[in-house]
């Protein structure tokens, strides 16, 4: 089950306050290019968020054990 | 290895008879060998240098098929001029992916490269594929080109790109094969994007980079990398120019990107097979391509890389342009 959108994590992702070892190579890209599209203003983070969840959403099957790292605090690199 | 797609090498009367059976196909090999195919439910792209079961081959009378027709529901042909080039994003399927074919050393391939990471949802299906090249032999001679295989259009600034819907239930998942990491030592971030520099920040510094590069005897058939939130991009070196102070790559720098030398590595077959899925990992592989100078820094001319086959080519597309980079796609 997918995390709820209000969960911090997905905040704390887009603003490169998390930054935990994912495998999957679309998803390390996507977190990429919303920190980019952030820090330079052309996303909102309520976007960005949206936007990233709305793609989890779509490819949970595959995100699965990267969402699992990102929701596990104790596994979560400063 | 149980790949689901057929990716192999095939003479040019197998591939007839694939094309005739009504096969969706993506179609690697020499101009002339391409131009020798009936048209059908195609695109293809030239390139003499493959990954083979039996090892790295050069061959212009073959021609490497990728089968795509039993992962698929439905799926749309179409071209794209450097107009039109941003409607690829918007023809994909929601549930797919997308196998583009660009021409190596085109505007087409300069505009992807810039353009391409700055798309808005770019991410939201997989874009695969690869740039087209030639005979290493015949650079300054020929160009690389493109085929559309439904009107036999062969041209060398247009993208060709295969749209491929999924049944439901399936979904495509991109992945790279990177034996590249960043080493330690000096950060380098440029002050525009562009598939040449002249000066760069080195550790904060302005600096000529060619310079830099000489003085440091660094070499160049390493790649520089950066880190995209864990994912390793790497950016190779075409030419160091002495004379013009200026450095060109096989894909666009970015501004304001970290950038770090490859740590070198020794063996590249070895480091390679070390990390190429194997058993179960490999099962769902549709497609995959690896790069010319891999091929050609490693010599893999008759050497296996893993059960991983495809064409070797002069840049692959992993949603962006990458370089000396393994890239593949699965359908689960």
């Amino acid at each position: 089950m997918l995390p709820d959108i209000n969960r911090p994590e997905w905040g704390k992702l887009i603003k490169g306050e998390i930054n935990p070892d994912l495998s999957s190579f679309s998803l390390k890209m996507k977190i990429n290019s919303s920190r980019q599209f952030y820090k330079m203003g052309r996303l909102k983070l309520e976007d960005a968020v949206k936007e990233l969840h709305e793609l989890c959403v779509k490819y949970e099957k595959i995100y699965a054990a990267d969402l699992e790292k990102v929701f596990t605090a104790k596994t979560i690199k400063p | 290895m149980n790949i689901k797609a057929i990716n192999k090498l095939c003479s040019i009367d197998e591939v007839k008879q694939l094309i005739s059976a009504g096969k969706i196909l993506v179609l690697a090999g020499s101009e002339a060998a391409l131009k020798k195919l009936p048209a059908g439910n195609w695109i293809g792209g030239t390139i003499p240098y493959f990954m083979d079961l039996k090892g790295g081959t050069f061959s212009k009378d073959q021609v490497f098929v990728t089968d795509l027709t039993d992962s698929l529901k439905s799926y749309s042909i179409k071209a794209y001029t450097t107009n039109t080039l941003n409607d690829i994003i918007t023809d994909r399927f929601d549930n797919g992916f997308t196998y583009v074919l660009i021409p190596g050393f085109s505007e087409m391939h300069q505009k992807y490269g810039m353009g391409a990471e700055n798309t808005e949802g770019l991410f939201d299906a997989p874009i695969v594929g690869w740039i087209t090249g030639i005979d290493l032999n015949d650079l300054g001679k020929d160009s690389p080109k493109v085929v559309n295989g439904e009107d036999m259009t062969i041209d060398d600034n247009l993208a060709v790109a295969l749209h491929v819907e999924l049944e439901e239930g399936k979904m495509a998942n991109l992945e790279i094969l990177n034996i590249f990491e960043q080493a330690d030592g000096d950060t380098i971030v440029f002050e525009e994007d562009g598939f040449a520099c002249k000066n760069c920040l080195v550790n904060g510094n302005v600096k000529n980079f060619a310079e830099y590069l000489l003085e440091k005897k660094i070499d160049t058939r390493f790649p520089l990398v950066a880190n995209y939130s864990g994912a390793m991009i790497n950016i190779s070196f075409q030419e160091v120019s002495e004379d013009n102070k200026e450095v060109k790559f096989y894909a666009p720098v970015r501004k304001n990107v970290e950038y770090k030398l490859a740590r070198p590595v020794e063996n590249y077959i070895s480091q390679f097979t070390k990390i190429v899925p194997a058993g179960d990992s490999s099962k769902d592989i549709v497609m995959s391509c690896n790069c010319i100078l891999n091929y050609l820094y490693s010599e893999l001319e008759g050497k296996q890389t893993g059960g991983i086959t495809g064409p070797i080519t002069f840049g692959e597309i992993a949603y962006v342009l990458v370089n000396q980079t393994m890239v593949y796609l699965s359908i689960v």
